[in-house]
């Protein structure tokens, strides 16, 4: 919109003696120059807001009659503001008395030139505002979400007409009707800090779902109303539950097979059926790495599509986070393998944590660990320990890398929230003297099918630290490493420490 | 010689059901074969096996449902196998009284088994 003008109000003083020397110096009032000092007065009030325009030609007005009043011409003897021939006192009067008269028509005048101005430059303005009103109005109506706006107590103040297809607003400005999931009005109620984020709603209404955002209004630090935004996202998630079944059909038709191939080879490889040529058992030895490359992939094609769905359930319970490493090792026993539990000295008390998904992503760098060791002679050493905050909050800042954060379309799903107010982590950290990362792949190992330059002689796919990674930022957790290639590598999973409520 | 002990595989899946009676035979028990939940639950009632191994997508009756009927009477050890590996399957299967629930790609030889022997 374009700035009113204004002046600085010297020019408003200064036109004050302009008018006042140009009426003195025109002479009497019959003379035809008098007009003239109207002009600056327009002037003046045309450029000049409003309130100072009028005052200025009030005010020359008065000093132009201040003068005729008092005759100045006695002052300046060679000038004359009265007709010569008025000498009585009465006639005299009745002069000034029409010169008044005569006067007030002229500002009249003037000021009718300057509101008749005004008044049009407040039509065009007005005409304007209401285009814009129009404007905004019409966008507001043709926006595909639904957008409902309140007051501070949750009266409706507007909706749309999406939003009238899914609300009804009863006599009293409320929203009528029971929204399940969503108590709607109490939310728009209680919702009211300057610092709140958009408050995320997801309600159901008839068979409808709906998904949006409210967000508070404010002015200064005090609430006004909050805004509503959504919109139907029924076929969206019709649409997602078609590709999740699809998944989980797909999955199991070739797990299916899968499953009988597994089953056979080892059969076969267990000389049950009869003793095998050495080429034979080699063979089947392929087959069956394989298969299970296969199951593997299967696998993470399922647990992906389970977190990106956001249907990964958390099943936390109290348990002893040593207990989980104790039982994944035991599944490495009877191999040929330099592996190390250390023990904490005293027992860690129980936390409560979803132990099946903490001892998958175990099991995964675990396995990393042992694939990646230089041959022979490696080492790894397990251990589990309780850290604080703000000792974790140092080494973070130090040498224990959390590398990438989880991809964008991961944090809508999983919650990382879920760390606030946590003071206290338990590290299960497996360290191993491997090939470690090289400097320039740390920033990408937990990137969806990367893999760092010197892991690719073995054999993998580049998913269990991806996976791992999503898996402990949706449970609330950090998954970070520090390494030296050529020396080693030491990843750290960490758990908050919840402790379990005392029943 | 005693008599040995009987154990029930449900499975439509024919060759998956007929290499697991091969192996559990091999073990040491004695297999009933069953091709639908029905025909599993008839084999429960009559012949009262010791031991059930359920694939969860059966013909005719489900695994499931299979399960829920066992348990109607019965405390008898249950695993249930199949390739739903969704964690809601495996929760719903540990909820309604399974002994364990596998999925069929994870399960080996030597662990049927070890588990048979375990939870017998």
């Amino acid at each position: 919109m374009k700035q009113v003008k204004t002046y600085p109000t010297w020019i408003v003083f200064a036109t004050i003696p302009i008018i006042t020397l140009i009426v003195y110096r025109t002479g009497s009032y019959e003379s035809w120059l008098t007009f003239l000092y109207l002009i600056p007065i327009i002037w003046a009030s045309l450029f000049i807001s409003l309130n100072v325009g009028v005052n200025a030609a009030v005010f020359s007005c008065a000093l132009y009659m201040i003068m005729v009043a008092l005759d100045l011409n006695e002052l300046i003897p060679h000038y004359s503001l009265l007709p010569t021939d008025i000498t009585t006192f009465r006639e005299r009067i009745l002069f000034v008395g029409t010169s008044v008269l005569f006067d007030k028509l002229l500002i009249f005048l003037a000021l009718a030139a300057l509101i008749g101005h005004l008044a049009e430059n407040l039509r065009k303005k007005n005409r304007s505002l209401a285009l814009e009103k129009n404007k905004i109005q019409r966008i507001f109506e043709s926006l595909e979400e639904a957008v409902m706006v309140t007051d501070d107590k949750g009266k409706v103040l507007a909706l749309n007409s999406a939003a009238k297809r899914i609300f009804t607003v009863t006599k009293n400005r409320s929203v009528k009707g029971k929204l399940s999931d969503l108590k709607l009005e109490e939310k728009l109620l209680t919702l009211g800090e300057l610092s709140h984020p958009p408050l995320e709603v997801s309600f159901r209404n008839r068979k409808e779902i709906y998904e949006g955002v409210i967000v508070p209004l404010f002015v200064g630090d005090s609430v006004i109303g909050r805004i509503l935004t959504c919109r139907d996202v029924t076929h969206k998630k019709q649409i997602e539950r078609m590709k999740s079944d699809f998944i989980a059909f797909l999955s199991h038709q070739l797990r299916s097979p899968l499953s009988n191939l597994k089953l056979y080879v080892e059969e076969l490889l267990s000389k049950e059926l009869g003793g095998l040529k050495k080429e034979q058992s080699e063979s089947l030895d392929v087959m069956g790495h394989q298969i299970e490359r296969l199951i593997e992939l299967v696998n993470y094609f399922l647990d992906l599509e389970t977190i990106k769905s956001g249907q990964l359930k958390i099943h936390a319970k109290p348990h002893h986070a040593e207990d989980l490493v104790v039982d994944v090792l035991q599944e490495y026993k009877g191999e040929k393998l330099n592996l190390k539990f250390d023990r904490p000295k005293a027992k860690l008390p129980e936390i409560v944590f979803d132990r099946m998904k903490v001892e998958e992503v175990f099991r995964n760098i675990l396995k990393n660990s042992i694939k990646y060791l230089k041959n022979g002679h490696g080492k790894i050493i397990v251990s589990v320990d309780k850290i604080s905050s703000a000792d974790l909050h140092k080494k973070l800042k130090g040498n224990w890398q959390e590398s990438a954060p989880v991809p964008i379309q991961f944090l809508k799903i999983l919650n990382p929230k879920k760390q606030k107010g946590t003071t206290a982590w338990y590290d299960i950290s497996i360290a191993d003297n491997g090939i470690g990362i090289p400097k320039r792949d740390q920033d990408m190992i937990f990137s969806e099918l990367f893999r760092a330059e010197n892991a690719k002689q073995e054999e993998g796919m580049g998913m269990g630290l991806f996976l791992s990674k999503a898996i402990m930022v949706s449970l609330g957790g950090k998954i970070c490493f520090e390494s030296r290639e050529g020396k080693g590598s030491t990843f750290h999973v960490l758990i908050p420490a919840v402790k379990p409520k005392k029943s | 010689m005693a008599e040995k002990i009987k154990i029930l595989v449900a499975d439509d899946d024919i060759f998956y059901a007929k290499i697991m009676k091969r192996h559990i035979v091999r073990a040491g028990y004695e297999v009933s074969l069953a091709i639908n939940g029905e025909e599993a639950l008839a084999i429960v009632e009559k012949e009262k096996p010791a031991f059930a191994i359920l694939d969860v997508m059966l013909p005719k009756m489900d695994g499931f449902s299979v399960l829920k009927k066992i348990r109607e009477t019965s405390k008898m050890p249950v695993i249930m196998i199949s390739n739903l590996a969704q964690e809601s399957d495996k929760t719903k299967g540990m909820e309604l009284g399974a002994t364990d629930y596998i999925v069929k790609s994870d399960l080996t030889l030597k662990d049927i088994a070890s588990k048979i022997k375990k939870h017998l």
